[in-house]
């Protein structure tokens, strides 16, 4: 086995080897390959035109908009999605009322897990159709019509939600934690599950309140997780491409208010008539791509610290 | 003790580990992995075959050289028309040629599911390139991605072999669709553009189908007394309807040198006198709050629905509303509940933006739609073009217009309709004094419709942009695409 081990592992590595080449590998490289060129994507012909496409880039008013809301949705979605996971994780597995022997979450924690882990599951078309309903932007929309009748909201002026540009963001982002928070909850809560039970203990034995349980205990012992989780986190932020299309007007808010790169991408490529449109689209996709890849491998040495054994 | 070697090996094995990187660098230096460049040889531009594989002989019966027994694939768009309507042009073309097979696909989505195969060199024999997600027409065209139709207009009719099929269709039929005087793209339905109101409500409250401005600001003060908001957009899906009031409201004010102004590109056109008044009414309409409160949020058939159910009084759209309005189909997937019995659906000529607008009052624009196209690499090309000449026989053609209330370009087709929709689009149509026109929004799509004046228009509807910010951004635009020489110009004279 010694001598043939080698050849025998890439026997059974070459087949997912080959697949991941050519159906993750290859189109990236043809992307970039593209995004040197004018092509249309309508026939087979095309021109190379150099870095024509990447300076037209730079002056492109949209694409710098696109790129202001994604870095936007990059910094607040990270840190309100694992803020609220975390304290759930916490509240639902260790903090619950130290009255009783053992570490237990609060009352009901059972039920809340489920509750919080449900957005996660639905699908985006059921996403778009629940807050389409509750967010309608006349008196039939749900929250308009229950603001309206506790009086907070005039009759003649209800509130615009996702279609007005100073509140659209804010909407999806509030809509992706509340998808999003429930999947990490349960990573942290695996998480926590793997630390000892008795290191808890002996912080509560010590007159540890919650809140210095939580950040002197359980935060440095969850490091390792959260960093991971906040990369995962920050890469669905740079994407965003199924709220943003499901849910807003014009599948980029009023006025390009919640235009992401995804959806730039999108629709440069396959929208109205431009010449050269689906090059250019290419060269936004290479952008896009190297930097998510900046950005992760920054993320990932900032975060790294050394392994905690227990 | 022995020296024997252990027969299981050492605990750790003394060479280097085993790792995912040995691993592959072991494959790397066998040349498993193939550099990314000759993948590349697999790439998404392969050639395609240009030949025209199922051409039979050519005969007055068969003009275009079909083979009676080969496949045709047609993909149709699913939206306001429909879906029957597909499966019984498939009928009609077995009952001409009994052996061969018509596949139809219906899809709502026809650049998503269509682009690849265009990109592929394998496109479909027969598209009809409509909807929301439709391909730019003027980007197949100018990379020849879809076959001239002039041989289609050349042929005999199918009913009458000594007509050909030009003459056998309404004037005017090939004003949208073309391309430097040749035909590209076939729009098959005849719709006609308006103001939408229920006839019923008015009979009852006393109400008359305004002319001018001042007698619509009269009706809108006794709409709004009534409970009714005077108008209704839905804006988040339907701002193309927003662009087609102002448009029509220009052309009425100022004839047609506004509208063949600012479709050639000439200087200032955007600040004439006519376009500044139609853009004012607009905002007006905002300020003074005669619209439907909280409409910059909804969907066109939420709008619909609301005026259907009575909430708003006048609502802009095409000839195909009483159709889309009751199909199931749409319904469902926009919670609406369709038309109430007792709804008078009636079409009225626009009104003016002015009391002395320059073109007569009852004009209205008549726009052929529901573009069909034959791409240039379908593998059975000639089955395209014959399956869209059975399409414009009058047989057909009044059957579609019994399964989806809406007129075609064909002559002589859709008598008799049963609806009120319908007899009054009819009758609005065939009493107009003038046609209404322009053509920048088709022509100059992408940078100045779907760049400029669809998001610049959200803003003014939702008052949060003033008349000369839209007219000055409008403007704008117009000079960026007359100084862009990669646009193709084109222009016209009426």
């Amino acid at each position: 086995m010694q001598r043939g081990k080698y050849p025998f592992i890439i026997g059974f590595l070459a087949l997912p080897v080959a697949v991941y080449l050519v159906f993750m590998i290859s189109p990236f490289a043809q992307t970039a390959v593209y995004s040197f060129t004018d092509w249309g994507a309508r026939t087979t012909d095309f021109n190379y035109i150099g870095f024509d496409n990447y300076t037209r880039l730079l002056e492109d008013e949209v694409f710098r908009k696109a790129f202001g809301n994604s870095m936007f949705f990059f910094i607040t979605l990270p840190v309100l999605t694992i803020g609220l996971a975390l304290f759930f994780a916490f509240m639902l597995n260790v903090g619950g009322r130290a009255n009783r022997a053992g570490i237990r979450g609060v009352f009901g924690s059972s039920v809340y897990k489920v509750i919080f882990f449900f957005p996660f599951i639905l699908s985006i078309a059921i996403v778009a159709i629940v807050w389409g309903t509750i967010l309608r932007t006349d008196s039939h929309g749900i929250a308009n019509a229950i603001l309206m009748g506790i009086g907070l909201v005039d009759e003649d002026r209800p509130l615009l939600f996702l279609s007005h540009p100073a509140t659209v963001k804010w909407i999806l982002v509030a809509v992706a934690v509340w998808g999003f928070a429930g999947f990490f909850m349960v990573l942290f809560s695996a998480g926590m599950s793997a630390i000892p039970k008795d290191i808890f203990e002996a912080a509560v034995l010590d007159g540890a309140k919650r809140g210095q349980q939580f950040f002197r205990v359980t935060l440095p012992l969850l490091r390792d997780n959260i960093s991971v989780a906040w990369v995962y986190v920050g890469i669905l932020a740079l994407d965003m491409f199924a709220l943003v299309v499901a849910l807003t007007p014009q599948q980029g808010g009023p006025n390009n208010a919640s235009q992401v790169m995804a959806t730039q991408i999108y629709q440069t490529a396959f929208g109205s008539y431009r010449p050269g449109q689906f090059g250019y689209a290419c060269a936004m996709g290479v952008t896009l791509a190297l930097f998510t890849l900046v950005l992760a491998i920054i993320q990932l040495r900032v975060l790294r610290r050394d392994r905690i054994e227990y | 003790m022995s020296m024997r070697r252990m027969r299981n090996g050492p605990a750790r094995p003394l060479g280097p580990a085993v790792t995912r990187r040995s691993v592959l660098g072991q494959a790397a230096a066998a040349g498993l992995i193939i550099p990314g460049a000759t993948l590349l040889g697999a790439c998404a531009t392969s050639d395609s075959d240009d030949d025209d594989g199922n051409q039979g002989d050519r005969s007055a019966d068969n003009p275009f050289g079909f083979a009676p027994d080969s496949q045709v694939d047609a993909v149709f768009f699913a939206g306001g028309f429909g879906t029957e309507y597909p499966e019984a042009l498939a009928e009609e073309f077995a009952t001409k040629w009994p052996d061969a097979q018509v596949g139809v696909t219906t899809t709502e989505t026809i650049a998503t599911e269509m682009q690849p195969r265009f990109a592929g060199g394998n496109p479909p024999d027969f598209l009809n390139n409509s909807g929301d997600d439709e391909l730019a027409l003027d980007g197949l065209v100018t990379d020849g991605a879809v076959h001239p139709l002039t041989e289609l207009l050349d042929a005999p009719s199918l009913d009458d072999p000594n007509t050909t099929v030009r003459d056998s269709l309404l004037a005017g039929f090939d004003e949208v669709g073309s391309f430097n005087g040749t035909l590209y793209a076939l729009n098959y339905v005849n719709s006609t553009y308006g103001i939408w109101y229920n006839a019923g409500l008015f009979q009852e409250q006393g109400w008359n189908p305004p002319a001018t401005w001042s007698e619509f600001l009269e009706l809108a003060t006794q709409m709004k007394a009534a409970g009714i908001a005077p108008f209704i957009n839905g804006n988040a899906t339907g701002l193309w309807y927003m662009q087609n009031v102002l448009m029509e409201w220009v052309n009425l004010e100022g004839g047609h040198e506004a509208t063949i102004a600012i479709d050639n590109l000439e200087p200032d056109a955007w600040h004439q006198p006519a376009v500044v008044t139609a853009v004012q009414r607009l905002q007006e309409l905002v300020d003074s709050e005669l619209v439907y409160p909280g409409m910059e949020g909804l969907t066109h058939i939420q709008a619909q629905q609301a005026w259907l159910d009575g909430e708003a009084g006048f609502l802009w759209c095409g000839t195909w509303l009483e159709g889309e309005m009751s199909d199931p189909a749409t319904l469902e997937e926009h919670e609406a509940s369709g038309i109430p019995g007792d709804f008078q659906m009636t079409l009225m000529a626009p009104w003016a933006p002015s009391d002395n607008p320059a073109l007569p009052s009852g004009s209205v624009r008549n726009q052929a739609g529901e573009p069909f196209v034959i791409p240039t690499n379908g593998a059975n090309r000639a089955g395209g073009l014959e399956l869209l000449r059975v399409m414009l026989s009058k047989g057909f053609a009044n059957r579609f217009t019994e399964l989806t209330n809406s007129f075609t370009i064909v002559k002589d087709t859709g008598m008799g309709v049963d609806s009120s929709a319908l007899a009054s689009a009819a009758e609005v149509a065939g009493s107009a004094p003038d046609s209404l026109l322009w053509r920048w929004e088709t022509w100059y799509n992408a940078k100045m419709y779907v760049d400029t004046m669809q998001p610049q228009m959200g803003e003014l509807m939702a008052g949060r942009i003033s008349a000369e910010q839209f007219l000055d951004a409008m403007q704008a635009a117009a000079d960026e695409v007359r100084d862009d020489p990669e646009i193709e110009k084109l222009t016209r004279e009426a």
